[in-house]
């Protein structure tokens, strides 16, 4: 599949017109890449403070109610941001990426990590601010803060690590 | 100039320089010098829109201050000695790389908004909007930081 895939990416009209871009314009790599991390900072604004809220170690005044309330926007906006600018370098060099084992990695966890930010925004919803809640199990939140925790870290770390394969997994090649 | 060369070339040399240099070392700091970056630019957009009155409005700026500020530090203190870490394995290379040096720059200026909007917050921080200059060093430290990854990603560009 995957290969059909990129090979259609290769051959595809977009392709030539992302790659003359990238290759014309020397500034658009490294722009691209900075709105990447900036959209990588609001997550960790985010998510990333949202878990470390339910785990007990950040923002301890903030409910964690109302964080879901006022950051689900943000990080609603900066999914599609990331997404699209590193889909960029995806859509230029298809082979790179789709037989890239950390790509694999990144997308399973990033997959997690959504899925589990959007369970625990319905799950206040539906319950009445369950995170807040007295009667609510403190070990289960903390664990279930430190499983996001781990996962994003897991997301930003594989990220970088996708240019760095070759240390991974042909340690002889590099 | 010939004393800071050889300081570089002493430095480059360093068993540890080497260590990172020429093993995984490089790539495992580096992502570690984003998870830094990822710490301080969260906790700084908040504090910053909180600033601007943007958000987080039904919290005192007081309180934002105490539970971010620290975080801000946390994420510069991993980047910096992650940063220090890369920079030591080709210093001569980053020294004269116009990227780097701007990033250098902006973070200088960061370091002189960071005071001025301090000493601005001194008065009034329990007002309900805060005074043109502090809103003013809010927006600037947006800017300067997204100016500092921009300048850093740069960096790797430049060979």
């Amino acid at each position: 599949m995957f290969v059909e895939l990129t090979d259609w990416i290769a051959a595809s009209e977009l392709r030539s017109w992302v790659i003359h871009m990238l290759s014309n314009f020397s500034f658009l790599p490294p722009v691209i890449q900075s709105i990447h991390i900036v959209s990588m900072c609001v997550i960790v604004g985010s998510v990333g403070f949202l878990s470390l809220r339910l785990v007990g170690i950040a923002v301890p005044t903030q409910s964690v109610s109302e964080m879901l309330q006022r950051l689900s926007p943000w990080f609603l906006c900066a999914l599609p941001v990331s997404g699209l600018s590193g889909m960029v370098f995806v859509v230029a060099r298809p082979a790179r990426y789709f037989f890239n084992p950390v790509v694999g990695v990144k997308t399973v966890l990033f997959v997690i990590g959504v899925v589990l930010a959007v369970f625990i925004y319905l799950w206040d919803r539906s319950r009445n601010g369950f995170w807040d809640q007295k009667g609510t199990n403190v070990v289960v939140i903390r664990l279930i803060g430190y499983f996001s925790i781990v996962v994003w870290l897991g997301v930003i770390l594989s990220g970088r690590w996708i240019a760095y394969v070759d240390y991974l997994f042909w340690p002889g090649a590099a | 100039m010939i004393s800071l060369d050889h300081f570089w070339n002493w430095l480059a040399n360093t068993e540890l320089a080497f260590q990172i240099g020429a093993t995984f070392w490089f790539p495992l700091i580096e992502s570690i010098h984003v998870v830094g970056v990822g710490l301080v630019l969260g906790s700084i957009l908040m504090v910053d829109l909180r600033l601007l009155g943007l958000a987080a409005r039904s919290y005192t700026v007081a309180i934002m201050l105490r539970e971010t500020v620290l975080w801000s530090w946390l994420g510069f203190i991993l980047a910096l000695i992650t940063g220090l870490g890369m920079f030591i394995t080709r210093p001569d290379h980053y020294a004269a790389n116009p990227a780097f040096q701007i990033k250098l720059l902006l973070l200088l200026l960061i370091g002189a908004n960071v005071f001025a909007v301090h000493q601005g917050l001194r008065s009034g921080i329990g007002e309900e909007t805060l005074s043109f200059g502090v809103r003013l060093g809010a927006v600037l430290s947006l800017i300067l930081w997204v100016g500092v990854v921009l300048a850093g990603r740069w960096t790797g560009h430049l060979n």
